[in-house]
């Protein structure tokens, strides 16, 4: 698959206000103003620019070994990214999971839940999966209740080798069980 | 598959990377299955010359950013593949992340594969193959001080030396200039 061929391959996703594609450079300043803040605390950050590019080239590399990842989250309204959203199960995970990073200053919109919920219902339409986790960091009481919104429970800790200890989250499964 | 990898993966997407052929290798794409080679040379004291030692999901990741960085620069580091055996014998190509100071000419060579001149090999066509792609006129290697052996390669390929570079992460580190395109090996 080309690059370009490559971009066409991440699917487009649409929500009531939001879209969910592929990431690009485009994205890179709103990520280095996150992950440089206090609320990129819980997901490795702080971190400066340098290890912000690399994380975006992780993200997308993530789908060259995956064949999915996570999105682009734009605001329909205003063209503006919101988030990096969607599957995610880099080595090391204990599953795959559906993650959320909300940029600065769209959090208190419901933005996380409402993209998650169109990430997690592709991860059973599209992927296949049969059952999907959150991972959230001890104290990220945000994280949590956007997991809580879309019906995950807690399922078990989980402690990873660099991030430490988690609370694994479990959502329903495809037709809503348990 | 390897048994390394987390989970199933689904049929791989594989990016337009060209295949470059040297006398002894193929020059192609990193797959996952180069991957326990990685996760061998960053768990040795071999990988101290390019950050290492890393841990395995570490190593993971560092893949992920290589393909990445095809995606968002339109060029990145090929794995090198040996042609008699098929062999993974390690990367050599572009890194260029943000902030760094132009692209780099980088090489990592797996154990059982050093000293052959294996590097030097895929150096040369790599250079040729920038210059004539993308018009560069300046191409340098960034070199760990202490990493002797990449030292030799790059005065090796006729690479001049300029002056230190304090990166943020990885401390000083030492900087040397290609061959213009009309000068190379």
């Amino acid at each position: 698959m080309t690059l370009s061929e490559m971009a066409q391959t991440v699917p487009t996703l649409e929500t009531e206000r939001l879209t969910l594609g592929p990431l690009s450079q485009d994205h890179f300043q709103p990520m280095a103003d996150f992950y440089a803040s206090e609320r990129a605390q819980f997901v490795g950050g702080p971190m400066d620019p340098e290890q912000t590019w690399r994380t975006l080239a992780l993200e997308i590399g993530h789908w060259a070994l995956r064949g999915y990842g996570r999105f682009a989250v734009t605001e329909k309204a205003s063209g503006r990214m919101v988030g990096v959203i969607g599957p995610w199960n880099p080595h090391g995970w204990p599953e795959p999971e559906i993650g959320w990073d909300l940029m600065n200053g769209f959090e208190g919109k419901g933005y996380a839940t409402e993209a998650a919920r169109a990430a997690l219902d592709h991860a059973y339409r599209d992927l296949g999966w049969t059952t999907a986790i959150s991972l959230v960091a001890k104290g990220n009481e945000g994280s949590r209740r956007v997991a809580e919104r879309l019906g995950a429970r807690f399922d078990r800790e989980f402690t990873h080798v660099r991030f430490g200890l988690m609370d694994v989250m479990r959502h329903a499964g495809p037709g809503g069980s348990a | 598959m390897n048994a390394l990898a987390t989970s199933v993966a689904p049929p791989m997407p594989v990016l337009d990377i060209p295949v470059l052929e040297t006398p002894r290798m193929l020059l192609r794409a990193p797959t996952v299955d180069d991957f326990p080679a990685e996760v061998a040379f960053y768990a040795s004291d071999r990988s101290r010359g390019v950050g290492g030692p890393y841990p395995i999901e570490t190593v993971w990741r560092k893949m992920c950013e290589r393909l990445g960085q095809w995606v968002l620069r339109g060029y990145g580091l090929w794995s090198m593949q040996m042609k008699d055996t098929g062999a993974y014998a390690g990367r050599v190509g572009i890194f260029h992340p943000h902030d760094w100071p132009g692209p780099e000419l980088g090489w990592a060579v797996m154990a059982d594969a050093e000293g052959k001149g294996l590097a030097f090999e895929a150096a040369q066509i790599v250079r040729r193959h920038v210059y004539q792609t993308h018009g560069w006129t300046r191409l340098i290697s960034v070199i760990d001080p202490d990493n002797a052996r990449s030292i030799a390669l790059a005065e090796r390929l006729g690479c001049t030396r300029e002056p230190d570079w304090e990166q943020p992460t990885e401390g000083m580190v030492t900087i040397w200039l290609h061959p213009q395109p009309e000068g190379q090996a």
